[in-house]
């Protein structure tokens, strides 16, 4: 099924700092820093918001994404599903994020390939599963469900990883790929998190690329990472605060000529600087596209 | 293993830093710390955030102390870490 969001689309995780810039400076004032100055619109095509910080129906978060949503489209990007979960979904959870999704009408709904929750046990960590044949039955079983109780496609994305299992019987690419055979779910390609991982576990990061199905990768993320040592090995760690790093931006041109129309977006969670340094790494992703498209002839 | 099982032994490495079940699965446990300290700092912010005017009162030693004790006490069980301050109040009432 072709994507009905057709074209490149350039956004950025909505984040607090920011909230006084997508609204004019209308929201309460201790979202507003003391040098604020306000513009009519943000140069983005859309932005992303983590569903679980809106999913609580009334008050002031959920106000203000109902006014960001009048100026721009919206992802909403989740990380509690949990989809990997031995104790199953949650369905007061689904509940709520189907409701926010009727609220907010959303572009994309994602969330991530891991597991957060065991019974009543919330990590608020993505926590990683093993690529076992017994694990891949139970993903499909409860993305298929989440998609029947959304009522729409939901896109799984790859995350960061630290340990890998013994008892794995595939790849993390294969494992995706499957998923979306059996489940007809989209792909959120993090390519910072392939460009981790790979490092991690000592994979090419090109044939993780090469196997994925890009047909159905409909959104691509940035972000940036930071090395450590730990007992006597470097590790990259997903941390979300650092600016995009030069060979995420080069998984970054392979991952957007193969998915031309993916909606791209730069993710930064922690030390968040000012919104015109986030738009000024935006507008390297929109030139690597736009060379990308110039070099491959796709229609952009 | 069963995924039950890896999940239990891996939620008992989080909470009680006890790794005797998980890292025999794992093809290196090395990266283990890394969840642990996620799970822990991301709780520990959450308080701090929270709190910021118990922060600047206890100080950061005082703080932190009461806020790993309530890490270890209450682990969360919302799917919004929003809701994981509720409760700090009485953890900082028994201490203080």
């Amino acid at each position: 099924m072709p994507s009905p969001h057709f074209g490149p689309h350039f956004g950025l995780g909505l984040r607090k700092p920011h909230y006084a810039d997508f609204l004019g400076g209308d929201v309460a004032v201790d979202f507003v820093p003391v040098d604020f100055v306000p513009v009519d619109f943000v140069p983005v095509d859309f932005v992303e918001v983590i569903s679980e910080n809106f999913m609580v129906p009334g008050g002031r978060p959920r106000d203000i994404l109902r006014r960001v949503r009048a100026d721009y489209p919206v992802a909403l990007h989740g990380v509690s599903l949990s989809v990997g979960s031995a104790s199953g979904l949650d369905a007061d959870y689904l509940r709520a994020l189907r409701a926010l999704v009727d609220d907010v009408e959303p572009a994309f709904v994602s969330d991530h390939l891991c597991w957060t929750r065991l019974g009543a046990f919330q990590s608020h960590d993505l926590l990683p599963l093993p690529y076992t044949a017994e694990a891949l039955a139970l993903v499909c079983a409860h993305v298929d469900a989440a998609q029947m109780a959304l009522g729409r496609q939901m896109l799984i994305e790859n995350p960061s990883s630290y340990v890998s299992f013994a008892e794995d019987e595939m790849t993390e690419w294969e494992f995706l790929g499957e998923l979306v055979a059996r489940t007809g779910c989209g792909l959120l390609l993090d390519v910072n998190n392939i460009h981790v991982s790979a490092h991690n576990h000592s994979f090419d990061p090109a044939a993780y690329l090469a196997a994925i199905p890009f047909d159905a990768v409909r959104q691509i993320h940035l972000a940036g990472h930071t090395a450590r040592t730990i007992e006597g090995r470097e590790m990259l760690i997903d941390t979300h605060d650092q600016p995009v790093p030069d060979p995420v931006w080069r998984l970054f041109a392979e991952a957007i000529t193969r998915a031309p129309h993916a909606w791209t977006m730069i993710e930064r969670d922690d030390n968040i600087p000012e919104l015109a340094e986030l738009l000024a790494e935006l507008d390297i992703a929109r030139d690597i596209a736009h060379q990308a498209a110039a070099d491959h002839q796709v229609p952009a | 293993m069963s995924l039950a099982a890896s999940q239990a032994a891996f939620q008992a490495w989080l909470q009680q830093a006890d790794d005797a079940g998980i890292a025999p699965t794992l093809a290196d446990p090395r990266g283990l710390s890394v969840y642990q300290n996620n799970y822990r700092v991301s709780l520990m912010a959450c308080l701090s955030e929270a709190f910021p005017h118990t922060l600047a009162w206890l100080g950061a030693e005082a703080f932190e102390g009461a806020a790993a004790r309530h890490v270890d006490a209450h682990p969360p069980r919302s799917f919004t870490l929003d809701a994981y301050p509720q409760g700090f109040v009485e953890t900082l009432r028994a201490i203080w």
